[in-house]
Formats: C-alpha cells, structure tokens, sequence
C-alpha cells in the first residue's frame, strides 16, 4: 500500500489543510513503532536496558531535531508541543531577566499562543510593543529597529504565519536582536522542515517546534535554547528536573523518536518537496484565476511557503462557501479559532476588510497531495463560488457595476 | 529484551496492545481537533471518547478532565491553577509537587509514610490565609495509600483546597474523584499502560482554576496546545482496561513472603500501612541499591532504586528519609512494581536473581569473616 491510499480513501474528502495539521508520514509511524512495544522504558531509568534502550533513541532524534535547523543537540529541549515551546520561550526568558529588561517586541500576527502569553506578560508588568504589519504581511525592519529599545529582552517574531504562510525576513531580525543586544525567540511551528532554517546564520536564540505540523506525532514538539551565549530560562514545568531542568516530565520516547524522524524526512526532502509543492500552489492559483475573477491572495506570494494559499472569494461568505465544498478539508483560518465566527485577526492586520476577511479561505496544500487533488479541489471551488455568487444580490449589484461602498445600507 | 522481566511498572508501564491498536488507528486518522471540517470532527470525537473512559475510570464527569502532556504537567498546573500562595505538602510528594512550589509548607508522615492528620490539622490552623494542600493518592515508591477523604475533611473545615496526586494509584486501586472530595486530581497515561505523553487534570467543576498554559483555547480554555489525539486516544483505552484489570497484589504479597524468607532482616517499608497492591519497597540488608538492580538486570530482572526521574543520579530517598529510614538502610532499598502483564514466573525470576545475589553476598561475608 503506497503512502497516500494509506492517508487517504476515496470516499474522505481532500485533506487541503496542512497547516492545522499534517497526516503523519508511514515512515515516522514505522520509526515509533518499536519504542511503543518492546522498547517502552522510560529513558529517565538509568538502572536497566529498557531505560537505556529508549533514551538513545531520545537523544538520536535529538540529533535529528538539532540538525535540521543547524543547532547543537544540547540545544533542543523536548516539549509537548508548540503552544508550550512558545509559553516557556517567552515567559521563561521574560521572567528570568525581569530585574533588567521589562520589555517585550512582537506582533500582531502571531499565533494565539504567542499573543496570550504576551499579553498575560503585560499584567504582569511587563511592556509588549505590538508590531504592525505591512500589507503583504511581512513586517517592517525599521520599524522593529525603533521599537527594540535596551530594555527589550525578547523579540518574538513568527517565522512562517499560520493562516497566511508569509516568511518573516529571520536574518534581517536576528540581526537586528543581536545588535541590540535582545534574545530572538521565532515560532517556527510552521515553518521547520519547510523552509532552510540555520540559528547561527539568523542569530535566532530560541526556536520553537511542532511535531504535527511536519508530518509526526500530536504532543510533542521542541524548544532550541541558545547555548552560547547562553538564554536562560525560568522553568514552566517542574519536576523530577529532565531536560536539563528547563521541561519536566517522562520523556515520551516514541513521539521523540517520531518528531525526530520527521526532521530527518524533511531535510532530506525539503528541496524537492520545495519545488513540487511550488508548482502545485501555481496550478491551484492559476486554475481559479481562469475561472474566477474577483479573487484575491492575501499576503505576499514571493515570500511565502509554497503550501500555503490565503484567498479571498469576493461576494462570497467563508462559511458557506466551506459548508459547500464538503469534498474539501480547507478552513477559514487559524484551526485554534477555527470555530469563532469572528474574521481573522492576521487578515484584519493586513488591511483586509471585514467583508473581504470574511471571504476568505485558507488551503493547505503538503507531502501527500497530489496534482489530482489540486484539480479537484479547483473544479470544486470553481463550482461552488460561481454557484453562491449567483445567488449573491452584491454579487449582482457588482456585475451591475453599482459601488457597493456607495450604498447607504438602511439599520436592521 | 522480550526475554526480560520488567518489574518497574510505578516508572513506566508497557503500552498495552489494544491501546497501541487503537493509537495506530487514530494516527493514521489526520484532523486537528479544533478544525470544523469533517477531518477535525473526526479527531474531535475520538478526543471525546476517550475523554468519556478517563472520566469514568476517576469517577469525573467529562466535562471535568483537562488533557495534559503528563502526570508532572497535570501537578504543575493544578498547583499554579488553584491560585492559593499558601501550600501545605506532604513530606513524601513526587518532585514534580515538591518542585513546583519549593516553599510548601511541609506536613510530616508517620514511620509507615502516612499523612501525620494531627500535623496537617495543627498547620492548616497555623494560619487565617486560605491555602491548597497537595497529597498523593499512593506513594511512587512505597505504594503506601493517603487517607485522602480525611484530609480533604480537614482542608475544607480550614477553607483550604486539596490537589490530590493520584499518578501512580489511577488505574491501580478503584476510587471516586467525587467521592474523595478532592478540587483536583493528577493522572498520568503511561502509567496504567497506556502511552507517555499524555495525563490529564480533573478540576472538579466548582473548584476555582487559572490556567497557566496560554494559546488557542483548547481544553475548555483550561490547557492551551493541539491536543496528542492519539495519545488520548491509547489514555482512554488504557484506562478502560486498567478497571478490569486482575489484581496483582496475591502476586505481590508472594513475593514480599519469598524475599523475607530469604533475608530474614530485609525490611518491607509502608507494610503497615494499606498500599498499592502492585509496589513493594524492600531492603535487603547490607547490599547497595545500585548493586541489586545491576545484578538483577545481569539475571534479566528490571527493577529501580527509586524514582526513575532523577536523571541518574544517586540520590538519598526523600520518601525514606520522611519516613525516618536511617541513609544507611535507605540505601539498601529497592522498588519492585508490578503491572497489567505481570506473570507468576516474572516473581519467580525475581526470586531467584534476588536469592543468588544474597547467597553471594552473604558467602563472601563468611569467607571473609573465616580468613579474618
């Protein structure tokens, strides 16, 4: 059985949603396989083989992990994911520096995780500078250059965005951190394995990583925490002290080993992936530019990862338009917020109005989609839209050439 | 390593295999739970499902049990959740209670390791400032079982939350989360055969709680992060199972007979206290910790010194010396846990490995003391 009739049936509708999460690869589920039968110790027991037998297997995927963004193995501290990779990343670096530095740069599109820690930092007294973005999403150099003061002891600054795919200028950043002398904290859940990532060449000092975003297990990610010089950290998990005391907790030895695994497929394949996956958002976006006008791509498609498009569907509502395409998995945004009716609060920070927010759809396109798919997917989409359009009196009025900004709409 | 007997089920214990059967399935079932297309509700009632078994097995309602990455997360975030500055903690807690709030106040255990209630009574009226008192449902290395019910008794008569540790006796000894009255309760997946990675919190639906753990929401806003469906999901059927399981302790009391038969003054600690029927914590007099389990592990046997977390390193046992065990006897202990596959000829190897080192030590002594 090949990997994608494992993944997939025919009667399931197409997975096109790779950024809530990815199907685990065959091969990293074969790699975990034997640490959930007959290698189960638990790497903490240095008494016997069982406990010896999984521990090399964490600190091999260790090796894997570290290798993939040009890190030490030492570096890279295991967690349950990324959620806890970004809490512990800012609140431990925030916490443990408090006495000299009370500040904190970030900004406005960054995932939830990251957003909610921040702004619990701020009732605690710390000072969060909120970045803008520019309309492509990415965000403006000189304007984080004045925001960094000598007081910031964290930038944090996703690498990938979840709901847009844009790419963060890393080294530029890092560069920027570095000359002023604060610690450069990426969330990069979405962006390992997919683009080149090197935390010497970007001066990043922390790094947070997903297991389930690249193709392994759900519950495990990682934290890369800079050695030299040495970021310090106030624990969020306290225990029997593993992971060098900065995460505790039993090690779970088969979702290491998975993680690592998927580090190790992802930089082997990363290249070429690269390359197939940019020819398959070509042919999505080109096949619904054919058919469709008024569609818009929102955040920049130069930098940006190839398995990721953000379109608005004009005078059509998200919603609907997903209820619609039943054979598609695609969502309207960010999966966390994925059930709130509210417009995306990344699309709202582009610039993109609300009417327009509301439009949009976010498809993921990964390793186990096919050209097959993206057509489908097309045909689907292209049907589906042009179906609700005409059922759409704005839609109508568009056609008409009536200004829809002109309508002076009456209270309800 | 199948030719091995594993005996250290309180560190962690074999994943059993309908649960690994049914991870498998969920695996290879790709959605985040949070998603609304069908691939997320997919993942989303698995997640539900399980959620169901772990409740039952705890006597919880569904609604009450958070997901987390583990007993030590679960702990970690009950003891920050409940938002109580003043906390009273046993002397025998796991690490990951001691450590997460290292200026607890300490309730002393009597020499069986059992919670001095005169002690926990007189600090609770210490002071007016409402407090969480944090106990273990059984001990990690003893097995000894808390009187629970009588300390939440004390705690509410002193307006004081209770956060019970109940990783090593979930899934080992049937109890009701409700009936024990606790506010929170940690359990931990791996432990009852089910994976690691994953545990869960249950914060009983009155009991106030503030998470620390920040993000997208998940969990009823109580634990942030996309939930390890799979790993709930081989949780969920873990501890379904580990309610039928056989009991081990017959197996166990077998065992603790045999090991006393062969060293007269080998010393069982907490047997006279009620215990896990799957732990035994025993000295065999005169012969290093480290030496038993290394001449076990050379006869096949694996078995600890202690709790497997703390990094290798040769530490003194907290829960001993709580106990007022002397370090030079403290030092002799070892811990032999039992689990769900537990087999009679796994005690018998033990048996024998134990009585092999014993005669070799105690033959060494007498020759030694003839060519003195």
């Amino acid at each position: 059985m090949n990997a994608i009739t494992q993944i997939r049936r025919n009667d399931q509708p197409i997975y096109l949603d790779y950024q809530a999460t990815t199907p685990m690869d065959p091969r990293v589920l074969e790699a975990m396989m034997p640490y959930f039968t007959h290698k189960f110790g638990n790497p903490g027991s240095r008494s016997h083989a069982y406990g010896w037998e999984a521990e090399e297997g964490v600190e091999k995927a260790r090796g894997q992990i570290a290798k993939l963004i040009g890190a030490d193995e030492k570096e890279v501290i295991y967690t349950s994911g990324a959620t806890e990779s970004n809490n512990l990343a800012i609140r431990g670096v925030a916490e443990f520096y408090k006495d000299r530095r009370n500040h904190i740069v970030t900004t406005v599109t960054e995932h939830k995780c990251v957003l909610d820690t921040c702004r619990h930092l701020e009732q605690q007294g710390f000072e969060v500078t909120y970045l803008p973005v520019q309309k492509n999403g990415l965000i403006d150099l000189e304007v984080l250059r004045a925001a960094v003061t000598e007081k910031t002891v964290v930038v944090s600054v996703m690498a990938v965005n979840n709901e847009i795919g844009v790419i963060q200028p890393l080294a530029e950043i890092g560069k920027i951190c570095r000359e002023k002398g604060a610690f450069f904290h990426t969330d990069a859940a979405q962006a390992v394995g997919k683009i080149p990532l090197d935390v010497e060449a970007m001066n990043i000092d922390l790094l947070s990583i997903s297991g389930h975003k690249i193709y392994g297990p759900k519950g495990i990610g990682a934290l890369y925490v800079r050695r030299r010089p040495r970021v310090r950290l106030v624990a969020m998990i306290y225990g029997g002290g593993q992971e060098r005391g900065f995460r505790s907790g039993t090690l779970p030895t088969p979702l290491c080993v998975g993680l690592g695994e998927a580090c190790e497929i992802a930089l082997k394949e990363m290249d070429a992936e690269a390359k197939r996956l940019g020819k398959l958002q070509a042919r999505m976006l080109k096949g619904l530019q054919a058919k469709l006008p008024e569609i818009f791509v929102n955040g920049d498609l130069e930098h940006r990862i190839p398995g990721n498009l953000n379109i608005s569907f004009a005078y059509v509502e998200g919603e609907s338009l997903m209820m619609g395409i039943k054979s598609l998995s695609v969502s309207s945004g960010s999966a966390c917020t994925s059930a709130s009716l509210e417009p995306s609060y990344v699309l709202r920070a582009l610039g993109v109005e609300e009417e327009m927010a509301h439009t949009s759809l976010r498809i993921g396109l990964g390793r186990f989609t096919t050209e097959r798919e993206v057509d489908t997917a097309v045909e689907e989409l292209v049907q589906h839209v042009s179906r609700l359009r005409e059922m759409s009196p704005l839609w109508e009025m568009a056609q008409e050439g009536i200004d829809l900004k002109s309508i002076e709409w009456a209270a309800h | 390593m199948s030719a091995f007997v594993y005996l250290d089920h309180n560190a962690t214990s074999p994943l059993r295999p309908v649960a690994l059967e049914a991870m498998i399935q969920a695996l290879r079932v790709t959605g985040n739970p949070s998603s609304v297309h069908r691939a997320g509700r997919a993942a989303k009632s698995m997640v539900d499902a399980a959620r169901r078994r772990v409740a039952d097995l705890v006597g919880a309602s569904p609604s009450e049990i958070v997901f987390t990455s583990g007993g030590t997360e679960a702990n970690n975030l009950a003891l920050g959740g409940a938002r109580r500055s003043r906390v009273l903690v046993s002397a025998v807690e796991h690490d990951s209670v001691r450590n997460a709030v290292p200026a607890a106040e300490q309730v002393p255990v009597d020499r069986n390791g059992v919670v001095d209630l005169v002690a926990l009574e007189r600090a609770l009226a210490s002071s007016r400032e409402p407090a969480l008192v944090s106990v273990m449902l059984a001990n990690n290395e003893t097995g000894v079982l808390q009187p629970v019910a009588d300390i939440v008794r004390l705690a509410r008569a002193a307006g004081a939350l209770v956060h019970c540790d109940a990783v090593q006796a979930a899934g080992k000894v049937p109890f009701d989360v409700h009936a024990l009255g606790v506010d929170y309760m940690s359990v931990s997946g791996h432990k009852m055969g089910g994976p690691t990675g994953v545990g869960a919190l249950v914060v009983h639906s009155r009991a106030p709680f503030a998470t620390d753990r920040r993000g997208g929401g998940q969990e009823s806003n109580r634990r942030a992060g996309t939930e390890p469906v799979a790993g709930i999901v081989g949780f969920g059927v873990a501890a379904a199972e580990a309610a039928g399981d056989a009991d081990v302790a017959g197996l166990r009391n077998r065992l603790e007979l045999a090991l006393v038969k062969i060293a007269p003054s080998a010393r069982v600690f907490g047997a006279g206290a009620a215990r896990l029927g799957n732990t035994t914590c025993i000295s065999m007099p005169g012969v290093r910790a480290e030496t038993q389990v290394m001449a076990l592990d050379l006869a096949g046997v694996c078995i600890s010194a202690g709790a497997a977390c703390s990094s290798g390193k040769v530490q003194r046992s907290a829960v001993l010396a709580a106990m007022g065990v002397q370090a030079e006897e403290a030092e002799t202990a070892v811990r032999i846990s039992l689990g769900w596959n537990t087999e009679s000829a796994d005690i018998e190897s033990l048996i024998t490995g134990w009585q092999d080192l014993y005669t070799r030590v105690h033959k060494s002594d007498i020759s030694r003391a003839r060519a003195a």
